[in-house]
């Protein structure tokens, strides 16, 4: 096969544009089973804990989406007491046993590259349901593509009322009225 | 002579009261100590271990993900919160920074699993376990996502 230099330089541009765009374009919509959400209370008279290393989160980059889902009963506690009351008389996850989180980034933000080598400062917004109550809430997310392993963090502070969330008078100095949620993801993967 | 009686009778009448103050004084001591030990032990309790408590039922994954991805409200009022007991064949095995160990039950004709989340203390016994084998899990059903999840597993076999 013979082929002229023009021809050549088509091939070899071909297979150049082939291999930039394969691996921004399979990783434009990620997903984790296995995201870590923690949240802490801290009062002058206790410090309250949980994680849950079992949410479900997906990034569709493509189409500016960002969503996660937890499981309420999933959160752990050091002590017993305190998941039980978390469940039954603040969370009442048999009733509203999930919270999800629905956004977007916000268009500053955008365009959102999941290209190897990347750190991102964004800033992401969107509704939280929770306790059966849904608000918009805006938070700052960092995007870290490093030796093509996707991580994600993002924290921001909620407060109870608004999410109907009552603490009875007894303990109300225990229980802190704004609580601070971490988001950490350790790893995404391609969503198949 | 009536008149002594009188008085020693209103002694004895004195020092039966003073003495049913001292029980009962007692009696309360008790049962504020026995109070505040129960409180404190109530504080201080962890999560249950679930490999001392008994599944409330056992089922197997696939059944169990049916019933999950069909009738996610129904199968909540039956097993959210609850101990059950899975058997299935290991699909998946997800091992992060060797503490969040992740096993999923069920088979691959389903799209979704019952995700196994083991327990810290049990992750080393459940190093050997392979993809296919056949296993038996307790855990606490935490609800449904992609997967059905189950909380601090315990491997029954």
């Amino acid at each position: 096969m013979k082929f002229n230099k023009g021809m050549h330089r088509k091939v070899f541009g071909i297979l150049l544009l082939t291999v930039i765009s394969l691996p921004v374009m399979a990783q434009k919509k990620v997903f984790t089973k296995s995201g870590i959400i923690s949240f802490y209370s801290k009062t002058a008279i206790e410090r309250i804990e949980a994680k849950n290393k079992k949410v479900l989160a997906v990034i569709d980059a493509e189409n500016n989406k960002i969503e996660f889902s937890v499981l309420i009963k999933g959160f752990e506690f050091e002590k017993a007491l305190m998941q039980e009351h978390f469940n039954e008389n603040y969370l009442e996850s048999d009733k509203y046993p999930k919270a999800f989180f629905k956004g977007s980034f916000d268009a500053t933000s955008l365009p959102i590259t999941l290209a190897n080598n990347t750190t991102q400062k964004l800033q992401v917004n969107g509704n939280l349901t929770l306790h059966g109550v849904t608000n918009a809430i805006k938070a700052a997310a960092t995007i870290v593509v490093k030796n093509n392993l996707i991580t994600a963090v993002s924290a921001f502070t909620i407060v109870l009322s608004d999410y109907k969330i009552k603490v009875p008078a007894l303990v109300a100095n225990n229980i802190s009225k704004e609580i601070l949620v971490n988001i950490n993801i350790p790893s995404l993967q391609e969503m198949k | 002579m009536a008149e002594c009686r009188r008085e020693t009778q209103q002694l004895n009448q004195v020092s039966f009261s003073k003495n049913k103050i001292r029980y009962l004084l007692a009696v309360i001591l008790v049962i504020t100590t026995l109070l505040c030990i129960y409180a404190y032990k109530e504080f201080m309790r962890k999560p249950e271990d679930l490999s001392k408590s008994d599944a409330v039922e056992s089922i197997t994954a696939s059944d169990l993900y049916a019933l999950y991805s069909n009738y996610e409200d129904s199968a909540n009022k039956k097993y959210l919160g609850k101990i059950i007991e899975i058997t299935g064949t290991a699909v998946e095995i997800e091992n992060q920074q060797d503490t969040l160990l992740t096993i999923l039950l069920g088979n691959t004709l389903q799209p979704g699993r019952v995700s196994c989340l083991i327990e810290k203390k049990q992750t080393a016994a459940a190093k050997n376990i392979l993809l296919g084998d056949v296993l038996k899990i307790k855990g606490i059903c935490t609800g449904y996502l992609m997967d059905v999840e189950l909380n601090r597993c315990v491997i029954v076999k």
